[in-house]
């Protein structure tokens, strides 16, 4: 019992302790407005832990969800969340709004400059 | 390049978090000083996830069936209702549990203070964390209560779902035993659409080594979203007992509202 116990609590500590690489300081944002993602089409680099936030400004709440991206997560109306994306591979991946899913929405994973040299 | 400063803020924001759930679960030990008990009667796999301001109303049961007159016929439900204060806080009351043991009516066991706190960021870490922790209050007079709390897992990987909760139950007060029971709770379901709906056949274990009862059967739960800003979740499933110590079998069905 005490073996499990301290196991859960080495997962849970190692979790908070691993560093991940995380993309620019600002983080990128997507806004559900009048029934749409704005932007449509959102690009971020490649390669990195991206931070999201998912902004709700519309009167219902939503549903941001993607199996390409393994997420989901639900906005209330008025409300934003946080979420991590990636690392992700070059390439287009798509989402949706789970309540409503003729919203949908594309994040576009691109190389770094650098790395297209 | 990531500042160097990134990881110490995101690590004290998770610290942050753990601090508010240690307090919540001593203010709720605090108020458990009372004498109590109930029947365990948990079959449910429990999401990290809190989104504030969404409110749920909830419905589980099972029951189950073998040839052996101790265990055949072993039942219950619960009836919940729970509302996300915070991003991260989510009380639950459990307005009625009931149970029937074998040969027996179908009797009000308790009622039970449970909240899920999101520990982590969805995505932030490998897999998202919650930390469950709960009291529950027994009606039968002389029986210990009970508090459980443990971390809570999930894990999505394009179209599988993943679950794992780690539990550890207590009684408390007069009567109390003093010893720590775990449980262990998984369950992976494949998700797809169907028009306005969500559809995933799954499994679901349960690890109950204090009861030296384990098992684990096919699931298939499903949602629906009837006004675009409401959800309704349902699942059905059964179990099969995998050693002697538990049912040969027990039918599992669960049907949860959640709305803003």
């Amino acid at each position: 019992m005490r073996v499990i116990f301290l196991f859960a609590a080495l997962v849970a500590g190692t979790l908070a302790a691993t560093g991940s690489s995380y993309a620019a300081d600002e983080a990128p944002a997507l806004t559900l407005r009048n029934k749409q993602f704005v932007p449509n089409e959102l690009t971020v680099p490649a390669g990195v832990k991206v931070k999201l936030v998912v902004r709700n400004e519309d009167s219902v709440a939503a549903e941001f969800e993607s199996y390409d991206l393994s997420r989901e997560v639900v906005v209330a109306a008025q409300g934003q969340v946080t979420i991590f994306i990636g690392p992700l591979k070059p390439g287009r991946y798509g989402f949706f709004n789970d309540f409503d899913r003729s919203m949908t929405g594309w994040i576009v994973a691109q190389p770094a400059a650098a790395d297209k040299k | 390049m990531s500042p160097p400063s990134r990881g110490w803020k995101i690590n004290m924001n998770f610290a942050q978090r753990i601090m508010r759930t240690a307090v919540g679960g001593l203010l709720l030990l605090a108020l458990t000083g009372v004498q109590t008990a109930r029947a365990d009667n948990d079959f449910i796999v429990y999401s990290p996830y809190v989104y504030q301001g969404q409110t749920e109303v909830e419905a589980y049961g099972f029951a189950s069936q073998d040839g052996r007159p101790n265990l055949n016929g072993t039942a219950g439900y619960n009836i919940s209702v729970a509302h996300a204060m915070t991003s991260w806080w989510k009380p639950e009351v459990y307005v009625g549990e009931f149970n029937r043991f074998p040969g027996s009516n179908t009797y009000l066991s308790g009622y039970e203070f449970e909240n899920t706190f999101q520990l982590t960021d969805v995505g932030e870490y490998w897999a998202d964390i919650g930390f469950l922790a709960s009291y529950a209050y027994v009606r039968q007079p002389g029986q210990p209560a009970q508090a459980e709390f443990g971390p809570l897992f999930e894990k999505h990987t394009g179209h599988i779902y993943q679950r794992l909760n780690l539990i550890w139950e207590k009684q408390i007060g007069a009567g109390a035993s003093g010893q720590y029971m775990f449980r262990g709770a998984y369950s992976m379901s494949y998700r797809f659409n169907v028009g306005r709906s969500t559809l995933a056949p799954g499994l679901e274990a349960y690890y109950r080594p204090a009861d030296n009862a384990h098992q684990i059967g096919p699931m298939l739960s499903g949602e629906f979203y009837p006004e675009g800003r409401s959800e309704l979740e349902w699942r059905i499933g059964v179990v099969y007992g995998v050693n002697a110590g538990a049912p040969v079998r027990t039918l599992l069905g669960r049907i949860e509202y959640e709305f803003f």
